[in-house]
């Protein structure tokens, strides 16, 4: 049965919660995060749409059961999906179980195509007359500007649908119509293009980030020394920089805060009404207190207390006073 | 005594099925559909003649194992393209029985048919021309001798005439015997001098994938369908059906699809009852979901509204 569904949000756990079919660990750097992700599931077919307002850093997996193609709809400035420029018009036909980091340099929106590989191989065959592998590492794809413009309308019709008229979107015939037409577009966006992958360089340079982030997830609450990590990839400290300011545009040891202060906020949020900042700090890795603080505030506009505050005001019912409120 | 018919419509369905259920197909075009058709059975050949005010593509099954010649009846009309095959109005097409070809014509068409069975065809070949014709075994051009062409038209056009004006005068058995062996001696004669017709392999196979195509519309009578699906069922990519069926249906296979979706949704309308059922009910189960397009290309497309139609009762459609 076909559904859809439309929903906003301010906090970015709550986002990656309501990403559908790809595990996202999504890095914000300012504070008023806000985002509108679309979704709707016809009978095979996927579509995604998200709108985010923010400049933001990802690190994407994807759900290696489906086939997935990605592509920005607004790219000013564009953004850079696996080291590669991701400009207005193209798509990103990726591989199956994809992990890559996403850098979107500004507000944003995005789309998202998934389907089972069976799906695309058959309706690849019987549109295209061949095969349509699935490549082995992600591409960039420049479709026919009208392939790829039927692609975007397509999709952001049955989305327009989803948001206004999710029954409609319901009807298994209407889902079939929008199906067909989406798989379509698709099977001559993925056929016609030509492709890139930023060449050989940035295929060994996205895999090295890949291992960056395994490093990072190895032992994630114990801070390791650039050097360590750098070791553990295999490749010298200059190159790491190099890599990330190309796939991150930061230094990788600002990217490792970040995404240690990410973890500290989450578990500030999840602490129990017993735990004190210090204790959590320590736990993660922060032995300056001190220094610890100023950079939690300068990233999220408030002290760690007051996160830990908040959350237990709000996550732990108090006895009611008033039956009635 | 021949079974003389002569007939007029508005409705392109009717007029199709008036047609000994060989015809099926739909207006392309909008605006008013008026057609005429004219049929007569001598004891051994079929004339038929038709005029239809829009253009539209048909699809010809002969249920019947007869050999048919089919001609535009106008110097002065475009060519119609049959079997994907364009034919100029100098030039006819031969229908080979056991095909389901696609008639199409851009614009109004006026058009006429004889036929004989493959038995009476070889007898009269022989005793006429002095050649075995045999039945074809494809529908394909012909390029008949100007002189014997010219004949069939004027005969053609004669017994159109009679049978519209002077039925009783046709029906007299001495007339109808002379002007049935004038017809049949004309159409032998342009098919056994006929110039040998072209055929390139391209042609027989883009026919043969026209007629999977019709295989997969005529097993899913009230389905949708969309591309996709034809393309697996008659096993070519997008890229030569989109040239086949330009070839044949004068459109792509997307356009025909929707035209195809369009008269389903407006059967539907006008079967159901306007009480229990809405428009947006049929035009989604057609796979319509925006609905003010599909209420402007309905009413384009059949001069009146979805829901015009959808209050119109059953026994309007008879007038």
């Amino acid at each position: 049965m076909p559904g859809s569904g439309t929903s906003s949000f301010t906090d970015p756990d709550d986002y990656e919660a309501g990403l559908h079919w790809a595990q996202m660990n999504l890095l914000v750097t300012s504070r008023d995060f806000k985002a509108r992700l679309t979704w709707a599931e016809l009978h095979c077919v996927r579509l995604l749409r998200s709108q985010e307002d923010l400049p933001r850093l990802a690190y994407v997996s994807l759900e290696p059961a489906l086939v997935f193609v990605t592509f920005p709809t607004t790219v000013n400035p564009p953004p850079v999906w696996s080291g590669v420029d991701v400009q207005s018009g193209n798509i990103m036909f990726h591989s199956r179980g994809e992990r890559l980091h996403q850098r979107m340099r500004g507000p944003c929106l995005w789309s998202l195509i998934a389907l089972p590989p069976r799906d695309l191989q058959d309706y690849g065959l019987a549109l295209f007359g061949k095969p349509l592998p699935v490549p082995s590492t992600g591409r960039v794809l420049r479709p026919r500007l009208r392939d790829t413009a039927r692609l975007q309308r397509l999709h952001a019709q049955a989305c327009r649908l989803a948001e206004t008229k999710p029954k409609m979107l319901a009807h298994p015939e209407v889902a079939r119509a929008i199906e067909q037409g989406v798989i379509e577009a698709l099977v001559n966006c993925l056929t016609a293009a030509e492709g890139h992958d930023g060449g050989a360089a940035n295929r060994h340079h996205a895999q090295i980030m890949v291992r960056f982030e395994e490093a990072i997830a190895e032992n994630p609450c114990r801070p390791r020394r650039m050097a360590e990590i750098c070791e553990l990839i295999g490749v010298t400290e200059r190159t790491l920089q190099s890599y990330c300011a190309k796939f991150l545009g930061i230094s990788p040891r600002r990217y490792l805060l970040l995404r240690r202060l990410k973890q500290m906020r989450r578990a500030l949020r999840d602490a129990d009404p017993a735990t004190t900042v210090a204790d959590l700090a320590q736990r993660h890795g922060f032995t300056e207190l001190e220094r610890f603080a100023a950079a939690y505030r300068r990233e999220f506009g408030e002290m760690p207390s007051t996160t830990l505050a908040r959350v237990r005001g709000s996550g732990f019912p108090r006895p009611n006073f008033s039956d009635s409120a | 005594m021949p079974d003389i018919a002569a007939h007029a419509f508005t409705d392109p369905d009717e007029f199709y099925s008036a047609i000994r259920n060989w015809v099926e197909g739909f207006v392309t075009e909008r605006g008013d559909y008026r057609a005429e058709f004219t049929h007569v059975d001598f004891s051994r050949l079929w004339l038929s003649r038709g005029e239809e005010s829009l253009g539209r593509v048909v699809t010809v099954t002969p249920r019947v194992e007869r050999t048919t010649i089919l001609f535009g009846t106008d110097q002065d009309q475009p060519a119609l393209r049959i079997a994907g095959i364009e034919v100029a109005p100098d030039e006819a097409a031969v229908i080979s029985f056991g095909s389901a070809d696609h008639v199409w014509s851009p614009e109004a068409s006026r058009w006429g048919g004889v036929s004989l069975t493959p038995e009476d065809l070889a007898a009269l070949g022989q005793a006429i021309s002095g050649r075995e014709l045999t039945p074809p075994s494809f529908t394909h051009r012909i390029k008949p001798p100007a002189s014997a062409f010219l004949r069939l038209r004027h005969l053609h056009k004669a017994a159109r005439h009679l049978a519209r004006k002077a039925p009783d005068i046709l029906a007299k058995p001495e007339v109808a015997r002379a002007m049935e062996e004038a017809l049949a001696e004309a159409m032998v004669l342009c098919l056994a001098s006929a110039e040998p017709a072209d055929v390139r392999s391209t042609h027989v196979h883009h026919a043969t994938v026209l007629r999977r195509f019709e295989d997969v519309i005529r097993a899913n009578p009230d389905q949708t369908l969309y591309i996709s699906q034809l393309c697996a069922a008659t096993g070519v990519p997008e890229r030569t059906l989109l040239a086949c069926c330009h070839e044949h249906l004068g459109m792509g296979p997307k356009r025909y699809l929707v035209l195809r979706r369009m008269h389903l949704a407006r059967r539907a309308l006008l079967m159901a009852e306007p009480e229990a059922t809405t428009v947006t009910e049929i035009a989604t189960n057609y796979g319509f979901w925006e609905l003010g397009r599909f209420s402007v290309a309905y009413r384009s497309l059949f001069g009146e509204t979805p829901s015009a139609s959808l209050r119109r009762l059953p026994d309007d459609l008879q007038r």
